[in-house]
Protein backbone atom coordinates (compact mmCIF):
# COMPACT_ATOMS: atom_id res chain seq x y z
CA UNK A 1 0.00 0.00 0.00
CA UNK A 2 1.40 3.40 -0.83
CA UNK A 3 1.81 5.83 2.01
CA UNK A 4 -0.74 8.03 0.35
CA UNK A 5 -3.25 5.18 0.25
CA UNK A 6 -2.64 4.43 3.87
CA UNK A 7 -3.00 8.05 4.81
CA UNK A 8 -6.42 8.06 3.14
CA UNK A 9 -7.32 4.82 4.90
CA UNK A 10 -6.37 6.28 8.25
CA UNK A 11 -8.53 9.30 7.57
CA UNK A 12 -11.39 7.04 6.51
CA UNK A 13 -10.95 5.05 9.70
CA UNK A 14 -11.68 8.25 11.56
CA UNK A 15 -14.86 8.74 9.60
CA UNK A 16 -13.54 11.10 6.93
CA UNK A 17 -15.91 10.40 4.05
CA UNK A 18 -13.83 12.52 1.66
CA UNK A 19 -10.97 10.07 2.16
CA UNK A 20 -13.25 7.14 1.37
CA UNK A 21 -14.44 8.93 -1.74
CA UNK A 22 -10.85 9.66 -2.76
CA UNK A 23 -9.96 5.97 -2.54
CA UNK A 24 -13.03 5.18 -4.60
CA UNK A 25 -12.07 7.74 -7.24
CA UNK A 26 -8.52 6.44 -7.37
CA UNK A 27 -9.24 2.78 -7.85
CA UNK A 28 -12.84 2.31 -9.01
CA UNK A 29 -11.91 2.39 -12.73
CA UNK A 30 -9.20 -0.23 -12.20
CA UNK A 31 -11.53 -2.49 -10.26
CA UNK A 32 -14.28 -1.99 -12.82
CA UNK A 33 -11.99 -3.01 -15.68
CA UNK A 34 -10.77 -5.97 -13.72
CA UNK A 35 -14.34 -7.08 -12.97
CA UNK A 36 -15.34 -6.49 -16.57
CA UNK A 37 -12.49 -8.65 -17.78
CA UNK A 38 -13.78 -11.38 -15.53
CA UNK A 39 -17.50 -11.29 -16.18
CA UNK A 40 -17.80 -9.53 -19.53
CA UNK A 41 -20.97 -7.70 -18.53
CA UNK A 42 -20.50 -3.96 -17.92
CA UNK A 43 -23.52 -3.58 -15.65
CA UNK A 44 -22.51 -6.54 -13.55
CA UNK A 45 -18.93 -5.26 -13.49
CA UNK A 46 -20.15 -1.93 -12.10
CA UNK A 47 -22.01 -3.76 -9.36
CA UNK A 48 -19.04 -5.91 -8.49
CA UNK A 49 -16.66 -2.96 -8.47
CA UNK A 50 -19.05 -0.84 -6.42
CA UNK A 51 -19.72 -3.57 -3.91
CA UNK A 52 -15.98 -4.12 -3.58
CA UNK A 53 -15.63 -0.58 -2.27
CA UNK A 54 -18.59 -0.97 0.06
CA UNK A 55 -16.80 -3.98 1.52
CA UNK A 56 -13.64 -1.96 1.75
CA UNK A 57 -15.23 0.73 3.90
CA UNK A 58 -17.04 -1.87 5.97
CA UNK A 59 -13.67 -3.45 6.77
CA UNK A 60 -11.80 -0.20 6.98
CA UNK A 61 -11.18 -0.46 10.72
CA UNK A 62 -9.12 -3.61 10.33
CA UNK A 63 -6.72 -2.13 7.78
CA UNK A 64 -3.13 -1.68 8.83
CA UNK A 65 -0.22 -0.81 6.65
CA UNK A 66 1.96 -3.81 6.01
CA UNK A 67 3.02 -2.95 2.52
CA UNK A 68 0.49 -4.90 0.51
CA UNK A 69 -1.02 -2.70 -2.19
CA UNK A 70 -4.64 -1.80 -1.69
CA UNK A 71 -5.39 -2.56 -5.32
CA UNK A 72 -4.32 -6.17 -4.86
CA UNK A 73 -6.82 -6.53 -2.04
CA UNK A 74 -9.56 -4.84 -4.07
CA UNK A 75 -8.91 -7.15 -7.02
CA UNK A 76 -9.26 -10.20 -4.84
CA UNK A 77 -12.49 -9.01 -3.25
CA UNK A 78 -13.87 -8.26 -6.72
CA UNK A 79 -12.87 -11.67 -7.91
CA UNK A 80 -14.60 -13.37 -5.01
CA UNK A 81 -17.73 -11.31 -5.54
CA UNK A 82 -17.79 -12.39 -9.16
CA UNK A 83 -17.44 -15.99 -8.08
CA UNK A 84 -20.26 -15.56 -5.58
CA UNK A 85 -22.39 -14.11 -8.27
CA UNK A 86 -21.86 -16.98 -10.65
CA UNK A 87 -22.38 -19.49 -7.92
CA UNK A 88 -25.65 -17.82 -6.96
CA UNK A 89 -26.90 -17.40 -10.47
CA UNK A 90 -26.37 -21.10 -11.17
CA UNK A 91 -25.77 -20.69 -14.83
CA UNK A 92 -28.48 -18.22 -15.67
CA UNK A 93 -26.10 -15.35 -16.15
CA UNK A 94 -23.59 -17.50 -17.86
CA UNK A 95 -26.03 -17.40 -20.74
CA UNK A 96 -25.78 -13.63 -20.77
CA UNK A 97 -22.06 -13.87 -21.04
CA UNK A 98 -22.23 -16.37 -23.82
CA UNK A 99 -24.92 -14.54 -25.70
CA UNK A 100 -23.45 -11.12 -25.41
CA UNK A 101 -19.78 -11.70 -25.65
CA UNK A 102 -18.90 -15.10 -26.93
CA UNK A 103 -21.13 -15.28 -29.91
CA UNK A 104 -20.09 -17.20 -32.96
CA UNK A 105 -17.81 -15.60 -35.46
CA UNK A 106 -19.47 -15.55 -38.83
CA UNK A 107 -16.38 -14.78 -40.83
CA UNK A 108 -13.53 -16.74 -39.36
CA UNK A 109 -10.13 -15.39 -40.16
CA UNK A 110 -6.84 -15.84 -38.52
CA UNK A 111 -6.57 -13.78 -35.39
CA UNK A 112 -3.49 -11.95 -36.51
CA UNK A 113 -5.27 -10.73 -39.58
CA UNK A 114 -8.11 -9.24 -37.61
CA UNK A 115 -8.17 -6.12 -35.58
CA UNK A 116 -8.84 -6.76 -31.96
CA UNK A 117 -12.09 -5.19 -30.83
CA UNK A 118 -13.08 -4.20 -27.36
CA UNK A 119 -15.64 -6.98 -27.21
CA UNK A 120 -13.23 -9.65 -28.36
CA UNK A 121 -10.65 -8.48 -25.88
CA UNK A 122 -13.11 -8.56 -22.97
CA UNK A 123 -14.28 -12.01 -23.95
CA UNK A 124 -10.75 -13.31 -24.28
CA UNK A 125 -9.63 -11.79 -20.98
CA UNK A 126 -12.43 -13.62 -19.21
CA UNK A 127 -10.94 -16.88 -20.40
CA UNK A 128 -7.40 -16.55 -19.12
CA UNK A 129 -6.21 -17.15 -15.60
CA UNK A 130 -6.70 -14.56 -12.93
CA UNK A 131 -3.02 -13.94 -12.31
CA UNK A 132 -2.40 -13.51 -16.04
CA UNK A 133 -5.43 -11.24 -16.31
CA UNK A 134 -4.18 -8.98 -13.54
CA UNK A 135 -0.81 -8.63 -15.18
CA UNK A 136 -2.25 -8.00 -18.64
CA UNK A 137 -4.68 -5.39 -17.30
CA UNK A 138 -2.13 -3.55 -15.24
CA UNK A 139 0.58 -3.71 -17.88
CA UNK A 140 -1.30 -3.03 -21.10
CA UNK A 141 -4.63 -1.47 -20.12
CA UNK A 142 -3.50 0.61 -17.16
CA UNK A 143 -0.09 1.15 -18.75
CA UNK A 144 2.04 0.41 -15.69
CA UNK A 145 5.67 -0.58 -16.00
CA UNK A 146 6.88 -4.00 -14.99
CA UNK A 147 8.13 -2.97 -11.56
CA UNK A 148 4.86 -1.30 -10.66
CA UNK A 149 2.93 -4.36 -11.76
CA UNK A 150 5.24 -6.56 -9.71
CA UNK A 151 4.62 -4.42 -6.64
CA UNK A 152 0.85 -4.63 -7.02
CA UNK A 153 0.67 -8.34 -7.71
CA UNK A 154 3.29 -8.99 -5.04
CA UNK A 155 5.59 -11.04 -7.20
CA UNK A 156 9.16 -10.78 -8.37
CA UNK A 157 9.72 -8.99 -11.66
CA UNK A 158 10.88 -12.23 -13.25
CA UNK A 159 7.61 -13.89 -12.28
CA UNK A 160 5.65 -11.01 -13.76
CA UNK A 161 7.62 -11.33 -16.98
CA UNK A 162 6.63 -14.95 -17.10
CA UNK A 163 2.98 -14.18 -16.37
CA UNK A 164 3.04 -11.50 -19.03
CA UNK A 165 4.44 -13.97 -21.54
CA UNK A 166 1.96 -16.68 -20.66
CA UNK A 167 -0.91 -14.23 -20.49
CA UNK A 168 -0.29 -12.93 -23.98
CA UNK A 169 0.13 -16.47 -25.27
CA UNK A 170 -3.14 -17.48 -23.60
CA UNK A 171 -4.93 -14.47 -25.09
CA UNK A 172 -3.65 -15.41 -28.51
CA UNK A 173 -4.76 -18.99 -28.03
CA UNK A 174 -8.26 -17.99 -26.88
CA UNK A 175 -8.69 -15.56 -29.75
CA UNK A 176 -7.56 -18.15 -32.24
CA UNK A 177 -9.92 -20.74 -30.80
CA UNK A 178 -12.83 -18.36 -31.03
CA UNK A 179 -12.03 -17.49 -34.59
CA UNK A 180 -11.50 -21.00 -35.80
CA UNK B 1 15.16 -21.89 -19.68
CA UNK B 2 14.01 -21.19 -23.19
CA UNK B 3 10.78 -19.74 -21.89
CA UNK B 4 12.67 -17.45 -19.59
CA UNK B 5 14.70 -16.19 -22.51
CA UNK B 6 11.56 -15.53 -24.49
CA UNK B 7 9.91 -13.81 -21.53
CA UNK B 8 12.95 -11.60 -21.22
CA UNK B 9 13.10 -10.87 -24.94
CA UNK B 10 9.38 -10.13 -24.94
CA UNK B 11 9.73 -7.57 -22.17
CA UNK B 12 12.71 -5.98 -23.91
CA UNK B 13 10.71 -5.63 -27.11
CA UNK B 14 7.64 -4.35 -25.28
CA UNK B 15 9.71 -1.69 -23.59
CA UNK B 16 11.29 -0.65 -26.88
CA UNK B 17 7.93 -0.46 -28.58
CA UNK B 18 6.43 1.45 -25.69
CA UNK B 19 9.19 4.03 -25.83
CA UNK B 20 8.92 4.04 -29.62
CA UNK B 21 12.61 3.31 -29.87
CA UNK B 22 12.13 0.52 -32.38
CA UNK B 23 9.58 -0.89 -34.76
CA UNK B 24 8.21 -4.36 -34.35
CA UNK B 25 10.49 -5.71 -37.08
CA UNK B 26 13.53 -4.02 -35.57
CA UNK B 27 12.72 -5.62 -32.24
CA UNK B 28 12.36 -9.02 -33.80
CA UNK B 29 15.65 -8.59 -35.64
CA UNK B 30 17.36 -8.44 -32.26
CA UNK B 31 16.01 -11.87 -31.37
CA UNK B 32 16.03 -13.84 -34.61
CA UNK B 33 15.84 -17.22 -32.89
CA UNK B 34 12.62 -16.28 -31.07
CA UNK B 35 11.13 -14.00 -33.68
CA UNK B 36 8.44 -16.43 -34.78
CA UNK B 37 7.20 -16.85 -31.27
CA UNK B 38 7.56 -13.21 -30.29
CA UNK B 39 5.73 -11.71 -33.25
CA UNK B 40 2.16 -12.79 -32.35
CA UNK B 41 2.71 -11.96 -28.70
CA UNK B 42 3.90 -8.47 -29.51
CA UNK B 43 0.99 -8.05 -31.87
CA UNK B 44 -1.51 -9.03 -29.19
CA UNK B 45 0.21 -6.73 -26.70
CA UNK B 46 0.06 -3.79 -29.08
CA UNK B 47 -3.56 -4.47 -29.92
CA UNK B 48 -4.44 -4.74 -26.24
CA UNK B 49 -2.80 -1.38 -25.60
CA UNK B 50 -4.68 0.11 -28.54
CA UNK B 51 -8.11 -1.29 -27.72
CA UNK B 52 -8.28 -0.64 -24.02
CA UNK B 53 -11.48 -1.40 -22.14
CA UNK B 54 -14.69 0.55 -21.68
CA UNK B 55 -15.07 2.95 -18.79
CA UNK B 56 -17.79 2.56 -16.22
CA UNK B 57 -21.01 4.42 -16.72
CA UNK B 58 -20.66 7.85 -15.02
CA UNK B 59 -24.13 7.76 -13.47
CA UNK B 60 -23.54 4.33 -11.97
CA UNK B 61 -20.11 5.41 -10.78
CA UNK B 62 -21.63 8.42 -9.03
CA UNK B 63 -24.28 6.28 -7.35
CA UNK B 64 -21.75 3.75 -6.10
CA UNK B 65 -19.48 6.53 -4.90
CA UNK B 66 -22.34 7.96 -2.89
CA UNK B 67 -23.12 4.57 -1.48
CA UNK B 68 -19.53 4.12 -0.34
CA UNK B 69 -19.61 7.53 1.33
CA UNK B 70 -22.94 6.74 3.00
CA UNK B 71 -21.68 3.39 4.23
CA UNK B 72 -18.61 5.01 5.73
CA UNK B 73 -20.69 7.70 7.39
CA UNK B 74 -23.16 5.17 8.76
CA UNK B 75 -20.30 3.06 10.06
CA UNK B 76 -18.76 5.99 11.84
CA UNK B 77 -22.11 6.87 13.33
CA UNK B 78 -22.71 3.32 14.54
CA UNK B 79 -19.24 3.24 16.10
CA UNK B 80 -20.11 6.22 18.19
CA UNK B 81 -23.38 4.78 19.41
CA UNK B 82 -22.15 1.19 19.75
CA UNK B 83 -19.13 1.92 21.88
CA UNK B 84 -20.92 1.91 25.27
CA UNK B 85 -22.78 -1.27 24.36
CA UNK B 86 -19.63 -3.04 23.33
CA UNK B 87 -18.13 -2.30 26.73
CA UNK B 88 -21.21 -3.70 28.37
CA UNK B 89 -21.13 -6.82 26.19
CA UNK B 90 -17.46 -7.32 26.95
CA UNK B 91 -18.16 -7.14 30.65
CA UNK B 92 -21.07 -9.58 30.32
CA UNK B 93 -18.79 -11.93 28.40
CA UNK B 94 -16.20 -11.90 31.17
CA UNK B 95 -18.89 -12.47 33.76
CA UNK B 96 -20.29 -15.40 31.79
CA UNK B 97 -16.85 -16.97 31.46
CA UNK B 98 -16.34 -16.68 35.19
CA UNK B 99 -19.66 -18.37 35.88
CA UNK B 100 -18.81 -21.19 33.48
CA UNK B 101 -15.48 -21.78 35.16
CA UNK B 102 -17.16 -22.08 38.55
CA UNK B 103 -19.82 -24.53 37.33
CA UNK B 104 -19.42 -28.33 37.12
CA UNK B 105 -18.49 -29.51 33.62
CA UNK B 106 -21.89 -31.12 32.89
CA UNK B 107 -23.78 -28.09 34.04
CA UNK B 108 -21.54 -25.84 32.00
CA UNK B 109 -22.21 -27.92 28.89
CA UNK B 110 -25.94 -27.81 29.53
CA UNK B 111 -25.79 -24.05 29.99
CA UNK B 112 -23.83 -23.63 26.78
CA UNK B 113 -26.27 -25.84 24.87
CA UNK B 114 -29.20 -23.83 26.14
CA UNK B 115 -27.48 -20.62 25.19
CA UNK B 116 -26.72 -21.89 21.68
CA UNK B 117 -30.33 -23.00 21.28
CA UNK B 118 -31.62 -19.59 22.27
CA UNK B 119 -29.13 -17.80 20.01
CA UNK B 120 -29.91 -20.14 17.11
CA UNK B 121 -33.64 -19.61 17.52
CA UNK B 122 -33.11 -15.87 17.64
CA UNK B 123 -31.01 -15.93 14.50
CA UNK B 124 -33.59 -18.04 12.72
CA UNK B 125 -36.33 -15.62 13.62
CA UNK B 126 -34.14 -12.70 12.65
CA UNK B 127 -32.77 -13.80 9.32
CA UNK B 128 -34.19 -17.22 8.62
CA UNK B 129 -37.64 -16.17 7.58
CA UNK B 130 -38.30 -17.72 4.21
CA UNK B 131 -37.95 -15.20 1.43
CA UNK B 132 -40.80 -14.85 -1.01
CA UNK B 133 -39.35 -15.41 -4.46
CA UNK B 134 -42.43 -14.87 -6.51
CA UNK B 135 -44.22 -12.09 -8.33
CA UNK B 136 -47.89 -11.41 -7.94
CA UNK B 137 -50.21 -10.84 -10.85
CA UNK B 138 -52.44 -7.79 -10.55
CA UNK B 139 -54.61 -5.63 -12.77
CA UNK B 140 -55.69 -8.59 -14.83
CA UNK B 141 -57.93 -7.67 -17.72
CA UNK B 142 -59.24 -10.10 -20.34
CA UNK B 143 -57.43 -13.35 -21.03
CA UNK B 144 -54.22 -14.04 -19.18
CA UNK B 145 -52.81 -17.55 -18.95
CA UNK B 146 -49.95 -19.24 -17.14
CA UNK B 147 -47.83 -22.22 -18.09
CA UNK B 148 -46.40 -23.25 -14.76
CA UNK B 149 -42.91 -24.70 -14.61
CA UNK B 150 -43.16 -28.43 -15.16
CA UNK B 151 -46.71 -28.21 -16.38
CA UNK B 152 -47.81 -28.94 -19.93
CA UNK B 153 -51.03 -26.99 -19.97
CA UNK B 154 -51.90 -23.32 -20.16
CA UNK B 155 -54.32 -22.33 -17.43
CA UNK B 156 -56.16 -19.08 -16.81
CA UNK B 157 -54.62 -16.96 -14.06
CA UNK B 158 -56.41 -14.33 -12.07
CA UNK B 159 -55.40 -11.31 -10.05
CA UNK B 160 -53.62 -12.08 -6.81
CA UNK B 161 -52.06 -15.33 -7.97
CA UNK B 162 -48.34 -15.82 -7.65
CA UNK B 163 -45.99 -16.30 -10.57
CA UNK B 164 -42.91 -18.32 -9.74
CA UNK B 165 -39.53 -18.49 -11.46
CA UNK B 166 -39.88 -20.83 -14.42
CA UNK B 167 -43.49 -19.85 -15.08
CA UNK B 168 -44.54 -18.47 -18.43
CA UNK B 169 -47.32 -15.92 -18.90
CA UNK B 170 -49.16 -14.97 -22.03
CA UNK B 171 -51.67 -12.20 -22.47
CA UNK B 172 -54.48 -12.42 -25.00
CA UNK B 173 -55.62 -9.73 -27.38
CA UNK B 174 -57.24 -6.69 -25.80
CA UNK B 175 -56.02 -7.97 -22.45
CA UNK B 176 -53.42 -6.91 -19.94
CA UNK B 177 -51.94 -7.59 -16.53
CA UNK B 178 -49.23 -6.39 -14.19
CA UNK B 179 -46.57 -8.41 -12.43
CA UNK B 180 -45.63 -6.97 -9.07
CA UNK B 181 -42.29 -8.01 -7.58
CA UNK B 182 -41.42 -8.29 -3.88
CA UNK B 183 -39.97 -4.79 -3.65
CA UNK B 184 -42.90 -3.20 -5.42
CA UNK B 185 -41.39 -2.97 -8.89
CA UNK B 186 -43.85 -3.76 -11.63
CA UNK B 187 -43.92 -5.08 -15.16
CA UNK B 188 -47.01 -4.22 -17.13
CA UNK B 189 -47.83 -6.84 -19.74
CA UNK B 190 -49.76 -5.55 -22.70
CA UNK B 191 -51.91 -7.48 -25.10
CA UNK B 192 -50.05 -10.13 -27.04
CA UNK B 193 -47.22 -10.35 -24.53
CA UNK B 194 -45.62 -13.72 -23.95
CA UNK B 195 -42.87 -13.92 -21.33
CA UNK B 196 -41.12 -16.16 -18.84
CA UNK B 197 -40.17 -15.23 -15.32
CA UNK B 198 -36.69 -16.74 -15.33
CA UNK B 199 -35.22 -15.58 -12.07
CA UNK B 200 -36.28 -13.75 -9.02
CA UNK B 201 -33.96 -13.94 -6.08
CA UNK B 202 -32.33 -11.78 -3.45
CA UNK B 203 -29.28 -9.93 -4.66
CA UNK B 204 -26.28 -12.13 -4.29
CA UNK B 205 -24.48 -9.85 -1.92
CA UNK B 206 -27.33 -8.18 -0.18
CA UNK B 207 -30.68 -8.82 1.41
CA UNK B 208 -32.13 -5.48 0.50
CA UNK B 209 -32.28 -6.04 -3.22
CA UNK B 210 -33.40 -8.45 -5.85
CA UNK B 211 -32.33 -9.81 -9.18
CA UNK B 212 -35.15 -10.25 -11.64
CA UNK B 213 -34.70 -11.78 -15.07
CA UNK B 214 -37.52 -11.93 -17.59
CA UNK B 215 -37.45 -13.48 -21.01
CA UNK B 216 -39.80 -11.63 -23.30
CA UNK B 217 -40.93 -13.67 -26.27
CA UNK B 218 -43.48 -11.30 -27.75
CA UNK B 219 -45.51 -8.18 -27.08
CA UNK B 220 -44.67 -5.18 -24.99
CA UNK B 221 -43.74 -4.75 -21.35
CA UNK B 222 -43.35 -1.56 -19.38
CA UNK B 223 -41.08 -2.02 -16.43
CA UNK B 224 -41.18 0.29 -13.47
CA UNK B 225 -38.37 -0.32 -11.04
CA UNK B 226 -38.33 0.91 -7.51
CA UNK B 227 -34.89 1.17 -6.07
CA UNK B 228 -34.00 4.65 -4.88
CA UNK B 229 -30.39 5.19 -3.87
CA UNK B 230 -29.66 1.49 -3.74
CA UNK B 231 -27.69 -0.35 -6.34
CA UNK B 232 -28.77 -3.65 -4.94
CA UNK B 233 -31.20 -4.38 -7.70
CA UNK B 234 -30.80 -5.75 -11.16
CA UNK B 235 -33.70 -6.02 -13.52
CA UNK B 236 -33.04 -7.75 -16.77
CA UNK B 237 -35.31 -8.30 -19.74
CA UNK B 238 -34.03 -10.65 -22.40
CA UNK B 239 -35.43 -10.97 -25.85
CA UNK B 240 -34.23 -13.28 -28.53
CA UNK B 241 -31.81 -10.69 -29.85
CA UNK B 242 -31.06 -8.31 -26.99
CA UNK B 243 -30.62 -8.01 -23.26
CA UNK B 244 -31.84 -4.94 -21.40
CA UNK B 245 -30.50 -4.32 -17.91
CA UNK B 246 -31.77 -1.59 -15.66
CA UNK B 247 -32.36 -0.42 -12.17
CA UNK B 248 -34.23 2.44 -10.65
CA UNK B 249 -35.87 3.34 -13.88
CA UNK B 250 -38.91 3.01 -16.08
CA UNK B 251 -38.55 1.55 -19.51
CA UNK B 252 -40.46 -0.45 -22.06
CA UNK B 253 -39.45 -3.37 -24.25
CA UNK B 254 -41.47 -4.15 -27.36
CA UNK B 255 -41.01 -7.01 -29.77
CA UNK B 256 -42.33 -6.03 -33.16
CA UNK B 257 -43.87 -8.18 -35.85
CA UNK B 258 -40.59 -8.40 -37.73
CA UNK B 259 -38.73 -9.62 -34.65
CA UNK B 260 -37.09 -6.35 -33.73
CA UNK B 261 -36.70 -5.32 -30.09
CA UNK B 262 -37.58 -1.71 -29.33
CA UNK B 263 -36.37 -0.29 -26.03
CA UNK B 264 -37.50 3.09 -24.73
CA UNK B 265 -36.53 4.71 -21.45
CA UNK B 266 -38.90 7.02 -19.61
CA UNK B 267 -36.77 7.51 -16.51
CA UNK B 268 -33.27 6.52 -15.40
CA UNK B 269 -30.77 4.60 -17.46
CA UNK B 270 -30.71 1.16 -19.04
CA UNK B 271 -28.00 -0.85 -20.75
CA UNK B 272 -28.95 -2.59 -23.96
CA UNK B 273 -26.68 -5.36 -25.20
CA UNK B 274 -26.95 -7.04 -28.57
CA UNK B 275 -24.39 -8.75 -30.75
CA UNK B 276 -21.62 -8.22 -28.24
CA UNK B 277 -22.13 -4.48 -27.98
CA UNK B 278 -23.65 -2.49 -25.15
CA UNK B 279 -25.12 0.98 -25.33
CA UNK B 280 -26.65 3.09 -22.63
CA UNK B 281 -30.04 4.71 -23.01
CA UNK B 282 -30.98 7.67 -20.88
CA UNK B 283 -34.43 8.99 -20.11
CA UNK B 284 -36.19 10.14 -23.26
CA UNK B 285 -34.14 7.90 -25.53
CA UNK B 286 -34.98 4.77 -27.45
CA UNK B 287 -33.42 2.32 -29.84
CA UNK B 288 -34.57 -0.45 -32.10
CA UNK B 289 -32.53 -3.62 -32.44
CA UNK B 290 -32.99 -5.69 -35.58
CA UNK B 291 -32.14 -9.38 -35.75
CA UNK B 292 -28.54 -9.97 -36.79
CA UNK B 293 -27.93 -6.24 -37.07
CA UNK B 294 -25.61 -4.14 -34.96
CA UNK B 295 -27.15 -1.85 -32.38
CA UNK B 296 -29.05 0.97 -34.02
CA UNK B 297 -28.37 4.59 -33.13
CA UNK B 298 -29.97 6.06 -30.07
CA UNK B 299 -33.04 8.09 -30.95
CA UNK B 300 -35.11 10.54 -28.95
CA UNK B 301 -38.53 9.28 -28.02
CA UNK B 302 -41.16 11.31 -29.88
CA UNK B 303 -42.21 14.14 -27.60
CA UNK B 304 -45.88 13.54 -28.26
CA UNK B 305 -45.82 10.26 -26.36
CA UNK B 306 -42.52 9.95 -24.46
CA UNK B 307 -43.17 6.24 -24.84
CA UNK B 308 -42.45 4.27 -27.98
CA UNK B 309 -46.01 3.23 -28.41
CA UNK B 310 -48.79 5.31 -27.05
CA UNK B 311 -50.25 2.80 -24.67
CA UNK B 312 -50.22 4.40 -21.27
CA UNK B 313 -50.10 1.99 -18.40
CA UNK B 314 -52.13 3.34 -15.54
CA UNK B 315 -50.15 1.56 -12.84
CA UNK B 316 -46.88 3.23 -13.72
CA UNK B 317 -46.92 6.47 -11.86
CA UNK B 318 -43.72 8.30 -11.19
CA UNK B 319 -44.62 8.49 -7.53
CA UNK B 320 -44.30 4.77 -7.30
CA UNK B 321 -40.67 4.92 -8.31
CA UNK B 322 -39.85 7.45 -5.71
CA UNK B 323 -41.65 5.85 -2.82
CA UNK B 324 -39.59 4.58 0.08
CA UNK B 325 -37.59 1.48 -0.47
CA UNK B 326 -36.09 -1.18 1.73
CA UNK B 327 -33.40 0.42 3.76
CA UNK B 328 -29.87 -0.03 2.68
CA UNK B 329 -28.18 -0.36 5.97
CA UNK B 330 -24.61 -1.56 5.84
CA UNK B 331 -25.45 -4.16 8.41
CA UNK B 332 -27.83 -5.88 6.08
CA UNK B 333 -25.44 -6.13 3.20
CA UNK B 334 -23.50 -9.11 4.36
CA UNK B 335 -26.10 -11.22 6.01
CA UNK B 336 -26.84 -13.56 3.17
CA UNK B 337 -23.36 -14.66 2.36
CA UNK B 338 -21.72 -13.48 5.46
CA UNK B 339 -19.94 -16.69 6.11
CA UNK B 340 -18.48 -16.87 2.66
CA UNK B 341 -17.43 -13.32 2.64
CA UNK B 342 -15.71 -13.51 5.90
CA UNK B 343 -13.71 -16.26 4.46
CA UNK B 344 -13.02 -14.31 1.35
CA UNK B 345 -11.90 -11.08 2.60
CA UNK B 346 -10.15 -11.61 5.82
CA UNK B 347 -7.47 -14.12 5.21
CA UNK B 348 -4.93 -15.48 7.47
CA UNK B 349 -1.80 -13.44 7.69
CA UNK B 350 0.10 -15.89 5.60
CA UNK B 351 -2.31 -15.29 2.75
CA UNK B 352 -2.45 -18.13 0.42
CA UNK B 353 -4.85 -16.87 -2.14
CA UNK B 354 -4.58 -18.00 -5.68
CA UNK B 355 -1.42 -16.10 -6.15
CA UNK B 356 0.02 -16.79 -2.83
CA UNK B 357 -0.28 -20.45 -3.33
CA UNK B 358 2.81 -20.16 -5.31
CA UNK B 359 4.34 -17.38 -3.52
CA UNK B 360 5.36 -20.20 -1.36
CA UNK B 361 7.17 -21.43 -4.41
CA UNK B 362 8.73 -18.12 -5.03
CA UNK B 363 12.30 -18.74 -4.28
CA UNK B 364 15.06 -16.59 -5.58
CA UNK B 365 16.10 -19.41 -7.85
CA UNK B 366 15.46 -18.21 -11.35
CA UNK B 367 14.54 -21.64 -12.57
CA UNK B 368 11.50 -21.65 -10.35
CA UNK B 369 9.93 -18.57 -11.75
CA UNK B 370 8.00 -20.46 -14.33
CA UNK B 371 6.76 -22.94 -11.85
CA UNK B 372 5.18 -20.14 -9.98
CA UNK B 373 2.73 -19.59 -12.69
CA UNK B 374 2.23 -23.26 -12.95
CA UNK B 375 1.16 -23.39 -9.38
CA UNK B 376 -1.20 -20.56 -9.62
CA UNK B 377 -4.79 -21.32 -9.17
CA UNK B 378 -5.17 -24.98 -9.58
CA UNK B 379 -8.75 -24.19 -9.94
CA UNK B 380 -10.59 -25.93 -12.63
CA UNK B 381 -9.51 -27.89 -15.57
CA UNK B 382 -10.89 -25.73 -18.28
CA UNK B 383 -11.22 -26.51 -21.88
CA UNK B 384 -9.82 -23.24 -23.04
CA UNK B 385 -6.83 -23.51 -20.80
CA UNK B 386 -5.47 -26.82 -21.81
CA UNK B 387 -1.96 -25.68 -22.23
CA UNK B 388 0.19 -27.90 -20.17
CA UNK B 389 2.21 -25.00 -19.04
CA UNK B 390 -0.73 -23.12 -17.76
CA UNK B 391 -2.32 -24.64 -14.81
CA UNK B 392 -4.54 -21.76 -13.86
CA UNK B 393 -7.70 -23.15 -15.24
CA UNK B 394 -9.94 -20.58 -13.83
CA UNK B 395 -13.06 -19.40 -15.51
CA UNK B 396 -15.84 -17.33 -14.07
CA UNK B 397 -18.34 -20.02 -14.86
CA UNK B 398 -20.55 -21.05 -11.99
CA UNK B 399 -19.59 -24.65 -12.10
CA UNK B 400 -15.98 -23.78 -11.85
CA UNK B 401 -15.97 -21.92 -8.58
CA UNK B 402 -13.76 -23.37 -5.96
CA UNK B 403 -14.65 -23.25 -2.35
CA UNK B 404 -11.13 -23.55 -1.15
CA UNK B 405 -10.03 -20.56 -3.06
CA UNK B 406 -12.62 -18.37 -1.45
CA UNK B 407 -10.82 -18.58 1.80
CA UNK B 408 -7.66 -17.09 0.55
CA UNK B 409 -8.46 -13.57 -0.34
CA UNK B 410 -6.05 -11.14 1.11
CA UNK B 411 -6.50 -8.12 3.21
CA UNK B 412 -4.25 -5.22 2.59
CA UNK B 413 -2.59 -5.96 5.82
CA UNK B 414 -0.95 -9.29 5.59
CA UNK B 415 0.44 -10.40 8.80
CA UNK B 416 -1.79 -8.62 11.18
CA UNK B 417 -5.44 -8.74 10.43
CA UNK B 418 -7.46 -11.31 12.15
CA UNK B 419 -10.49 -12.68 10.49
CA UNK B 420 -13.57 -10.79 11.13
Amino acid sequence: MTSDDFHLIERAQHGDTDAGAALFDRYYPNVFRYALSQVGDPVLAEDIAGETFVRMVERIDSFTDQGRPLLAWLFTVARNLAKDHYRESAGVLEMTLNETLIGGVSNPERVLERRLTQERLVAALSQITDAQRRVILLRFIDGLDLKSVARIVQKPVTAVKSLQHRGLAALRRVLEEKDS
Amino acid sequence: MKEQKISHALEECLALLEREEATLDECLARYPRHAAELRPLLFIAQETRRVSLPSPNPAATARWRQRVVNTLAAQESSHRTAAPHSHLLARLGVRFQTILRQMPRAAALAALSALLLVVGLGLYLLVGTPTVRAATLTDVQGTVEILSAGSGAWLPISAGQQVMPGDRIRVGQSSGATLTFPNGSTTALESGTDMDLMQIRPRWYSQDGWDVILRQRAGRTTNCLRCPASEAYRFEVRTQIATVVARSTRFSVSITQDGATDVAVAEGTVAVTALKTTLWLEAGQMTSIRPEKPLAPILPIPISTQEPTATPVPTLEVEEIESPEPSESPASIEIEDDEDDEEHETPEPTEVDEEDDHEEHETPKPTEVDEEDDHEEHETPQSTEVDEEDEEHETPKPTKTEEHDERHAPTPTPGSEADD
